[in-house]
């Protein structure tokens, strides 16, 4: 009976201190460790002139309420005080109890340590119809009755010892409130293991819901932030075909001008005008496309810097939903802090949006089971190398030349127009673009771009 | 669609100096009158100042066509169109946009009822349009 008591003790103590985030439980195993104590002193305290037993299970009762009252605090956290003062409340309830068992007979003393253990599970029976009051679960009522039939069994096995002490009920009444207590600590703890149960699923389903929900705002914000770019490309594209119709328009019309009249010696000044015009809005289209590759239009207040760091960030969300699409792992090496490098964030973005759509694009149609894209950042003196790096199908290495000069590619969806304009940019802006690759080993892009510079800001 | 007769004036509205003073340049050696203005403000206001006429065929500047851009500062060729029209005949319009896109709302009969030429043009399209190559 007693290894019986033990194992129930052990099991409520490994259930509910594994659990300690949660203070009102930690004070209820507490709680239950004390009545199972009680139960335990009780027990032997039936044998007759045994004051130590008694002292031990009235003061194990009274720690009890104090636990009970802890554990209804809405703010009451679980810290090393707790059990200290429990500690010294029942030191001084065993030294109050021995004082008065020196007074008492013995058949009082059962008679009292009976009430106070019924006190005890009661005031536990209170705590549980309280949660079950709060929560409306209908293991508390459960626990409840219990409790409730345990209090009532201890009160009648203490009225049974006071009044038949000295005859053989005494071995009948220990029994009982034995196997009682027993049955009842063993309920007591699957009832208490399948409100756990209950509340971490209902946590996990929590969680799970809000991961879901990050998940899925995180993919809307990147989608939308995508749509954002696109758009705002595509009206600086319409602004741009807008503005440059405008000197084609003059130099097409002057143009034929100076073709249908050249040799009409009599409108020569008309035609020298033509000719000066042609000279004038062909600058004027050089200067537009100066004008929107410098990204003057684009970004006038931040000038040609930006933070690479930020930008890399910024490519991981825009991709992160073609990246899982395609189930690709993307991974980012990176120790550098926030670090600006020479070049405009637009202009930085457009690179590395087409180094990330090429690689997503090979690996859609690669056979690899762990497709992978890295970027790696590192500083190399003044510079910034950006290692743009994926583990498809790659190119053959006497190719990789013919790849931007060709302007397309026939193997990785048209990529040679990107790569070329993407080389541009770097170069014009002081940096290096070096591919490499082979077939069968991926295919990497090393950008080395310049830091900010004091004219940048 | 095309103008049936030649012009007997033109009149040309172009914000961009350099198409309108191409297309003035083109006017002159094919021989039509022809007056250039950067905006519809600047065109209106010559109007209001008798500078060219659109109604009367003894005035030195009665201009019987015009080619406005789409796209103007401040009042748009669209809504010049209306200013314009009547007295000058609708038919006698032709639009010029550097933009494939569709007009402002509220301008959809001016719209549907001249002929839109994109930028860039070739200059044999626009004599046609104009009836030039009638000759």
């Amino acid at each position: 009976m007693v290894i019986g008591l033990l194992v129930v003790l052990a099991v409520s103590v490994l259930v509910n201190f594994g659990l300690s985030e949660r203070p009102a439980l930690v004070y209820w195993s507490i709680a239950l460790i004390f009545v199972g104590g009680a139960a335990l002193g009780f027990g032997t305290a039936l044998t007759p002139s045994n004051h130590f037993q008694n002292s031990a299970a009235l003061a194990f009762s009274i720690v009890v309420p104090y636990l009970m009252m802890e554990s209804l605090k809405d703010h009451s956290r679980y810290h090393t005080r707790v059990p200290k003062l429990s500690l010294l409340i029942l030191l001084i309830a065993f030294s109050l109890w021995e004082f008065i068992a020196s007074l008492l007979p013995m058949a009082a003393l059962n008679f009292l340590a009976s009430l106070a253990i019924a006190a005890s599970v009661l005031s536990l029976a209170v705590w549980v119809l309280v949660q079950w009051s709060r929560q409306g679960r209908f293991q508390y009522l459960v626990l409840f009755f219990v409790f409730f039939v345990m209090a009532g069994s201890f009160i009648n096995s203490g009225v049974l010892a006071f009044v038949g002490e000295g005859h053989s009920s005494q071995v009948t009444v220990k029994d009982w409130a034995y196997v009682l207590i027993l049955l009842a600590g063993l309920v007591a703890t699957i009832c208490r293991l399948s409100l756990d149960f209950e509340a971490l699923s209902a946590r996990y389903i929590e969680d799970y819901q809000q991961a879901q929900k990050t998940r899925s705002d995180r993919l809307y914000q990147a989608s939308l932030s995508y749509l954002d770019q696109s758009r705002s490309i595509s009206i600086l594209s319409n602004t741009l075909a807008h503005e440059l119709n405008q000197p084609i328009t003059a130099v097409a019309t002057n143009t034929e001008l100076l073709n249908r009249y050249l040799s009409h010696e009599e409108m020569r000044d008309i035609l020298l005008g033509a000719a000066e015009d042609i000279e004038r809005d062909l600058f004027r289209a050089n200067d537009l496309l100066d004008q929107y590759l410098d990204d003057r239009i684009t970004n006038p207040v931040t000038g040609l810097s930006c933070d690479i760091v930020e930008i890399v960030n910024q490519m991981q969300i825009w991709f992160a939903f073609e990246f899982e699409d395609a189930h690709i792992r993307f991974d980012l090496m990176n120790n550098l802090p926030s670090t600006r490098v020479h070049i405009s964030e637009v202009q930085l973005s457009q690179v590395l949006s087409n180094l990330i759509r090429n690689s997503v694009q090979a690996l859609k149609g690669a056979v690899n089971k762990n497709k992978n894209i890295s970027i790696t950042l590192s500083r190399q003196e003044e510079n910034i190398v950006v290692a743009v790096s994926d583990n498809g199908p790659g190119v053959p290495l006497d190719q990789i030349a013919n790849l931007e000069k060709s302007m397309s590619s026939k193997k990785r969806g048209g990529m040679g127009l990107g790569l070329s304009i993407s080389r541009w940019i770097v170069e014009r802006h002081g940096g290096s673009f070096s591919i490499w690759s082979n077939l069968g080993g991926g295919f990497h892009v090393q950008l080395t771009l310049p830091l900010e510079r004091p004219f940048d800001v | 669609m095309s103008i049936e007769y030649k012009p007997s004036g033109l009149l040309v509205v172009e914000d961009d100096e350099g198409v309108r003073r191409s297309l003035v340049r083109w006017a002159q050696l094919q021989d039509v009158r022809v007056v250039g203005y950067g905006s519809a403000e600047q065109c209106i206001r010559a109007m209001r100042s008798n500078e060219f006429s659109l109604t009367d065929s003894e005035h030195s500047n009665f201009l019987s066509h015009a080619l406005i851009d789409m796209t103007l500062p401040g009042r748009d060729g669209l809504s010049l169109v209306t200013e314009l029209s009547p007295p000058l005949p609708i038919e006698n319009v032709i639009l010029i946009t550097a933009r494939v896109t569709e007009p402002p709302r509220g301008h959809d009969s001016i719209y549907r009822n001249c002929v839109v030429l994109p930028k860039p043009f070739d200059l044999s399209t626009l004599e046609k349009l104009l009836g030039l190559d009638l000759d």
